[in-house]
């Protein structure tokens, strides 16, 4: 570690998060010609080191030869001041070198409202914020995850957008940079090889025309680009990469566990869930080959606890007999189950038993809408009577506290559905009283309640959002429904909602707002202490953009969305339709039950959508 | 129980006690070893360090105690240990002891003054005359008070030399009868010489002492 920043750790709150040297953590001996990508996650330390992704493309990239990966994270302003003071230019952990040294510069992006840390950690680490101001091939800004399934918004500043699940696309990617950089070639002329690889977005080659009213007029890709780009997907997930030598933090995370991933994709269709249909088709790990990963990773890292990761782990068919296994080799190692997503309609008590074994953690579910009505119009597939009896079973079994996980401001919404969320916890408290074996630690119900707003890729995204006065006196509504003290609610702020709602559906003109809101100083908007509502506003102000316009507004169906030049492979017509279904309140079965033909089968190459594991 | 001696240092001065004491149960299970955990409702390995030291600070005799659920010979806990510690904790050696931290009575600190501008003139001369006196007196904030405090009684030993860039301070101070953080000779030397305030300083303990001036073991 050099002298200058040993010297900026003791001023600075949790220094462990810049220093690196963590266990698994990898620093390759370096050949001259190697590629080095610095992996970017624009949010603090703790909340980087906490995704799977991250972990698992490190190991892939750190795995090929003559190729290497180190981790970048946003800074928290006291660093950051230090970094700027001291004239130091944002580091990798592992090596302490400059980004800008880096070849390829890639991030992560995981949610809206981290866009301004993408920049400023550009900005930090030396390197020009536009695309259009970096002419060399060093240094290529690339981005992936979640937020790509709408790229425009950050188009001006990124390079590649990668499409989809990264663990072959990625290294398909990295090998093309290599070989422009061997042959010595421009990068117009890499951007161009680069768009012919499968889901691969290159903004620069695609022209953007808009009609006087602001929406887009006409999207045109230049040649070789592809008209749309489809997302790539990994086939087999029991022989794709998994990191059984992650790197294990020395400093405390959010989520500070081993993990193992039970399947991609979601046999439900909730129709506000984004994640669920661009994950798709469901693709299974099997029991075997997750029962021996899990061994490895909780060997090889010594974490105690183990998280079952899906997008709703209840549904993996062989959970029960995996879980038994997992035992078998955790309650000796005093090591516990975690099973972050679980669903209401089938919870079983054998379950409950199995992840209190070791340690009892938390309890959540999410109902999403507090009357029948709603949750059928989103989906959701679960009664109040399932709810009721899981939650007999958990407090049965000793449980005192549950949280609870709503949406306000859904598509057709009536204030008598949001005093359903009131009503549901009451009645949950209800069951609580009657059935609690361990009254003296009283109840806790937690009722967490965010505000919906309309995500690409799913059936609502034509809708308009919920303004943010109108969430403000649904919550207020929602407050003076809820009168028992066991009940707590909490509550997502409705501006930051409304600003991730206006970027989730945005269109390129953003890229100035969020460059002006940067250079004005907003950064970390995820986080309450740094969000300044009105610093963005005063943007959107002087660049002329209007909020309403992306958040507010109700898309026409034939309207050309900014975002139909990415595919994930699920029909627009499908999405139409289930948008339909919605509005007659009509739900869709789950996959097991029935396909209904979305489109995303056809990713698949020589099997079926949800194969049994 | 047993006893285990570590180094902390470089990258690894800046893991907490509270991630240190995680980072260590984890180091035990990768290295193959069964920690006994405590009973209850939310069983944690039964492990205690002496003597947190602060965020920061290096140490060449961090003494950890522990107990396994199968015995292992000492040499080998080191060397398996050692293998999956994080960069900068460096297992020493294992011993069984009976000896309760609280038997502890002072530690040897390496405490480096840095000078930018160069050390200045006769600081070696001055601070020894500094530290000589019986009225040193500095204000200290502990969990339980805070005010004016003399540390001259605090102090069981000092030397000072100089180094190519600044000044070597060894000394050896009170570790629980009150404890003594080796910062307050830093605002020592801020109060009573305010020229000779470091521009960087480095901490580091070098060994644990009982009341007889003796290692502690």
């Amino acid at each position: 570690m050099n002298e200058t920043i040993e010297r900026i750790l003791p001023r600075v709150q949790k220094p462990g998060r810049y220093t690196g040297g963590e266990y698994n953590s990898i620093v390759k001996p370096r050949g001259k010609s190697d590629v080095g990508f610095a992996f970017c996650f624009p949010d603090t330390y703790e909340i980087g080191m906490s995704n799977l992704g991250m972990q698992i493309l490190y190991g892939v990239i750190n795995g090929m030869d003559g190729f290497f990966c180190e981790r970048v994270f946003a800074p928290w302003p006291d660093m950051e001041s230090e970094i700027r003071r001291a004239g130091l230019e944002l580091w990798s952990l592992e090596t302490q070198t400059p980004l800008k040294d880096f070849d390829i510069v890639g991030f992560s992006l995981s949610y809206e409202l981290s866009y301004t840390n993408v920049l400023n950690m550009l900005d930090l680490g030396g390197i020009c914020l536009r695309s259009s101001e970096r002419d060399s091939l060093h240094g290529i800004v690339i981005a992936g995850g979640t937020c790509a399934y709408n790229p425009e918004p950050l188009a001006d500043f990124i390079d590649i957008f990668s499409i989809g699940e990264g663990e072959e696309a990625l290294p398909e990617l990295l090998r093309a940079y290599r070989d422009a950089k061997t042959a010595g070639l421009s990068k117009q002329e890499f951007l161009r090889i680069a768009s012919g690889i499968d889901g691969m977005y290159v903004p620069s080659l695609y022209d953007v025309k808009y009609a006087p009213d602001g929406r887009v007029a006409s999207i045109t890709a230049r040649s070789p680009a592809p008209a749309v780009v489809k997302k790539r997907i990994v086939q087999d997930l029991n022989r794709s990469y998994f990191p059984q030598n992650p790197i294990v933090p020395s400093t405390e995370i959010v989520h500070d566990r081993a993990n193992i991933e039970l399947f991609r994709g979601c046999i439900r269709a909730c129709r506000f869930c984004q994640a669920g249909y661009t994950y798709r088709p469901v693709r299974s790990k099997s029991p075997e080959v997750l029962a021996q990963q899990a061994e490895a990773v909780l060997k090889s890292s010594g974490w105690q606890e183990l998280g079952l990761s899906s997008l709703s782990t209840s549904d993996y068919t062989a959970l029960s007999g995996l879980c038994d296994r997992l035992l078998d080799f955790c309650v000796p190692r005093s090591t516990s189950l975690a099973l972050p997503s679980l669903r209401t309609d089938n919870f079983s008590i054998e379950l409950m038993e199995k992840i209190q074994k070791v340690r009892r953690s938390g309890l959540t579910f999410a109902p999403e809408a507090g009357t029948q009505r709603l949750r059928d119009v989103i989906n959701k597939n679960v009664t109040e009577e399932d709810l009721l009896s899981t939650l007999q079973i958990a407090f049965r079994g000793g449980w005192s506290s549950v949280k609870l996980y709503f949406m306000i401001g859904l598509p057709t919404e009536t204030d008598e559905d949001v005093l359903g969320i009131a009503d549901l916890a009451h009645k949950a408290l209800k069951v609580w009283k009657e059935h609690a074996t361990n009254r003296g630690r009283g109840a806790r119900i937690t009722v967490s309640v965010s505000c919906f707003i309309p995500k690409p890729c799913t059936p609502f995204q034509w809708e308009a959002q919920c303004s943010m006065e109108e969430f403000e006196r649904k919550q207020a509504l929602l407050r003076g429904a809820l009168r028992s003290r066991a009940v707590t609610l909490s509550w997502h702020d409705a501006a930051a909602s409304r600003l991730e709602g206006v970027f989730a559906r945005g269109d390129r003109k953003l890229g100035q707002v969020i460059y002006d809101a940067w250079s004005h100083g907003a950064k970390l908007d995820g986080w309450n202490e740094y969000f300044d509502y009105d610093n963005w506003m005063r943007s959107f102000e002087r660049c002329g953009a209007d909020p309403d316009f992306y958040a507010a507004r109700q898309r026409d169906t034939d309207e050309i969305l900014p975002w139909s030049v990415v595919s994930c492979g699920v029909d627009t017509g499908y999405l139409l339709s289930e948008r339909e279904a919605a509005y007659r309140g009509e739900i869709t079965p789950d996959c097991r039950k029935a396909c209904t033909g979305c489109g995303a089968a056809s990713l698949l190459e020589g099997r079926d959508c949800d194969e049994p594991a | 129980m047993s006893r285990l001696e570590f180094a902390k240092s470089g990258k690894a001065a800046c893991i907490s006690h509270l991630d240190l004491m995680r980072t260590m149960s984890r180091s035990f299970l990768r290295a193959g070893f069964l920690l006994r955990h405590s009973e209850g409702f939310n069983p944690h390995a039964s492990i205690s360090v002496a003597l947190p030291l602060p965020l920061g600070h290096e140490s060449d005799c961090e003494l950890m105690d522990f107990k396994l659920k199968e015995a292992v010979a000492s040499d080998e806990i080191v060397v398996r240990l050692n293998r999956v510690l994080p960069e900068g904790l460096t297992a020493l050696r294992v011993t069984e002891s009976s000896r309760p931290f609280r038997e502890i009575e002072y530690l040897r600190h390496r405490v480096e003054l840095k000078y930018d501008g160069g050390t200045p003139a006769g600081a070696a001369d001055t601070l020894t005359e500094l530290f000589g006196s019986d009225d040193i007196t500095v204000y200290r904030k502990t969990k339980k008070s805070e005010g004016d405090f003399n540390i001259a009684p605090c102090i069981k030993e000092k030397s000072f030399s100089p180094l190519p860039d600044g000044i070597r301070c060894e000394a050896v101070l009170t570790a629980m009868r009150p404890m003594l953080s080796p910062i307050y000779l830093i605002a020592a030397v801020e109060r009573y010489a305010p020229a000779l305030s470091p521009s960087f300083v480095r901490y580091r303990r070098i060994e644990i002492l009982d009341g007889s001036m003796r290692r502690f073991e």
